[in-house]
């Protein structure tokens, strides 16, 4: 931890930012070196669809074009090589969510699962982990209304449910780097209120990391947390599963704040650790499937808390995850 | 899911199980096709306000009859309807909490529907029907008349040393919600009205509104950023437990800020 220089910067207006005087502004220059791309949802002639764009935005690639359905929260294999991600389809109360994987250009798209969502992939890329809407009455777009935890086999193609029967209400999963556990945010669902945990990946227990806030996503080495303990506000610290909670109060250090009327929403790291992508814009609403006009897609240079916007069209940009390998 | 032409009759044949006259309005009891217990309201007029900033000026209001739910919705019923229950203190015959306004709402259209009447909201721009057949949220003045039940002091039963007997409050809470209807109800046979969970109404907040509110079935303001919450909760003082009193919410739909400290009941039109 010692060696990331965390800046905790105060945001004053959207795209601006206050830094050191002796730190010049951030370029999308500065992001050429980058070699990771990163996927993204993005709103435009009426639908989600699913963009690949290099980090300095030199380039960038429509994956999806579908009218009437909506292709969001993409997920990338530790191979970089497919894409999990939602297809929302109907409209209203007969809205549905499923899971689906293509080729990471676009090609190949297969169904995986029906009434599925908030998925991750485990860190060897054979199985997807992902959970099912709760109500079969109605669709629900809030992130917390699922049941179970499943998991799909690369290798088989089978579905089956995680060993313990009782985990209700999660969202955000994310695949520990060591294969050993999954991270998500509960709401209403185990005895919990509103918290964040870590459940064993093939065993029944869970606890609960010692964070507050949403969305939890681990560094590529699994020795940090990310996450938003507010809508306008992210956190990362240490975490160590070897005592419980895994995440001490003293390691929690503040890499970025927006004022009030703005938000940040769920980060991504990138594969050499080295930075966060995240989603921010005006008071909207980010979740899935939500609208969100002014949201872009930016970068956060962890060792210097400097960020740039990487998209500026505002089209509900949202969700970004780097691809792991060139 | 119902016939809707069987429940359109269903719902006209509601049960009469109750009829009481008190403070000189006649109330009655009736059960839904689902169900569920609520109470005719029968219209007036009232004083609406209290001495606090936000709650003044005390001002004349009327509202037209209306139904409005005996118990605070409870995770029962939420599981009747086959949605995804939030509630951090699970309980069937407990109050649902960390609802937003939003699913609350959702909650009242699907009440509607299962019981073949129309849905007051829209679900795109969150903007309520009031003169649809269907469930909603009270407004205001509503949640303040049904809550006074013709009382005219600060509080429905008189002396607050009886506060203990007619809300689960921060001095009596078992440690969150209670069961609903554990308390001693109002005149209008209404439980629950002070604490357990403060109750969403569909109004939104503003500390103004009182001094240019329309005098008959005001709406609330236009537009805001927060929702109007009535009654006080589990985790409140005493000294926020009283007819007047006014809180805000602004969890609107946000899974991060909701509170299990609210929750709602339903009201629908009474047709003259």
């Amino acid at each position: 931890m010692k060696k990331l220089l965390i800046l905790f910067l105060i945001l004053p207006v959207f795209g601006r930012m206050q830094l050191p005087a002796d730190q010049k502004a951030l370029t999308l220059a500065d992001f050429s070196s980058i070699s990771h791309k990163i996927v993204y949802e993005s709103f435009r002639n009426g639908s989600y669809d699913l963009y690949i764009t290099s980090a300095d935005a030199s380039w960038r690639r429509q994956l999806t074009d579908t009218k009437n359905m909506h292709e969001m929260y993409p997920k990338v294999s530790p191979d970089g090589k497919l894409i999990a991600f939602s297809v929302d389809t109907g409209e209203g109360r007969a809205r549905r969510r499923d899971l689906y994987l293509m080729k990471i250009d676009g090609s190949g798209r297969k169904l995986l699962s029906r009434d599925s969502r908030e998925h991750c992939w485990s860190p060897d890329g054979r199985y997807i982990a992902f959970v099912k809407s709760e109500s079969a009455r109605r669709f629900s777009g809030e992130s917390w209304a699922t049941k179970g935890l499943f998991f799909y086999d690369m290798q088989s193609g089978q579905v089956t449910e995680h060993a313990n029967k009782k985990l209700e209400h999660l969202y955000n999963l994310c695949w520990s780097p060591d294969g050993k556990y999954i991270t998500a945010t509960v709401l209403g669902g185990m005895g919990f209120r509103h918290t964040d945990i870590a459940i064993e990946a093939w065993g029944t227990k869970y606890f609960q990391l010692g964070i507050v806030g949403c969305r939890p996503e681990f560094s590529p080495d699994g020795k940090k947390i990310g996450w938003g303990q507010s809508d306008r506000d992210f956190r990362i610290a240490k975490i160590d599963f070897s005592r419980r909670p895994p995440v001490s109060q003293k390691d929690i250090v503040g890499i970025i704040q927006v004022t009030k009327g703005y938000e940040v929403y769920h980060l991504d790291w990138s594969p050499d650790g080295r930075y966060i992508a995240f989603s921010c814009g005006p008071d909207g609403e980010q979740a899935v499937g939500g609208m969100a006009p002014g949201w872009n897609i930016c970068i956060l240079e962890l060792s210097t808390g400097r960020w740039l916007n990487i998209t500026w069209d505002g089209n509900h940009n949202k969700e970004p995850d780097w691809v792991p390998l060139n | 899911m119902l016939n809707r032409q069987t429940a359109v009759v269903a719902a006209l044949l509601l049960l009469f199980t109750m009829c009481s006259k008190e403070n000189g309005k006649t109330v009655r009891e009736i059960r839904t096709k689902s169900g569920i217990e609520m109470v005719f309201i029968p219209g007036g007029e009232f004083m609406m306000g209290g001495d606090r900033p936000g709650e003044t000026p005390v001002h004349r209001v009327g509202v037209d009859s209306f139904y409005i739910d005996k118990y605070e919705v409870t995770q029962q019923m939420y599981r009747m309807l086959d949605l995804s229950n939030p509630s951090h203190f699970k309980g069937e015959k407990k109050p649902v909490e960390q609802v937003a306004w939003m699913n609350a709402a959702i909650y009242c259209n699907e009440r509607s529907i299962e019981e073949g009447l129309d849905p007051c909201y829209d679900e795109n721009s969150w903007s309520c029907n009031y003169s649809a057949s269907g469930y909603r949220l009270p407004s205001e003045a509503e949640w303040e008349y049904a809550a006074r039940a013709g009382s005219q002091g600060k509080y429905f039963f008189g002396d607050v040393k009886n506060i203990k007997n007619y809300a689960v409050f921060s001095q009596n809470t078992p440690g969150g919600t209670d069961n609903v209807g554990t308390k001693k109800p109002n005149a209008w046979g209404l439980y629950d009205m002070y604490g357990n969970v403060a109750e969403w109404c569909n109004d939104f907040y503003s500390t103004v509104y009182y001094s240019r509110s329309s005098d008959f079935n005001p709406k609330g303001p236009r537009e805001g950023s927060a929702r109007v919450t009535r009654g006080g909760s589990w985790n409140d003082p005493e000294a926020v437990i009283y007819s007047g009193s006014r809180g805000f919410d602004e969890s609107f739909n946000d899974a991060c800020i909701l509170k299990d400290t609210i929750g709602f009941r339903c009201v629908r039109r009474a047709d003259k």
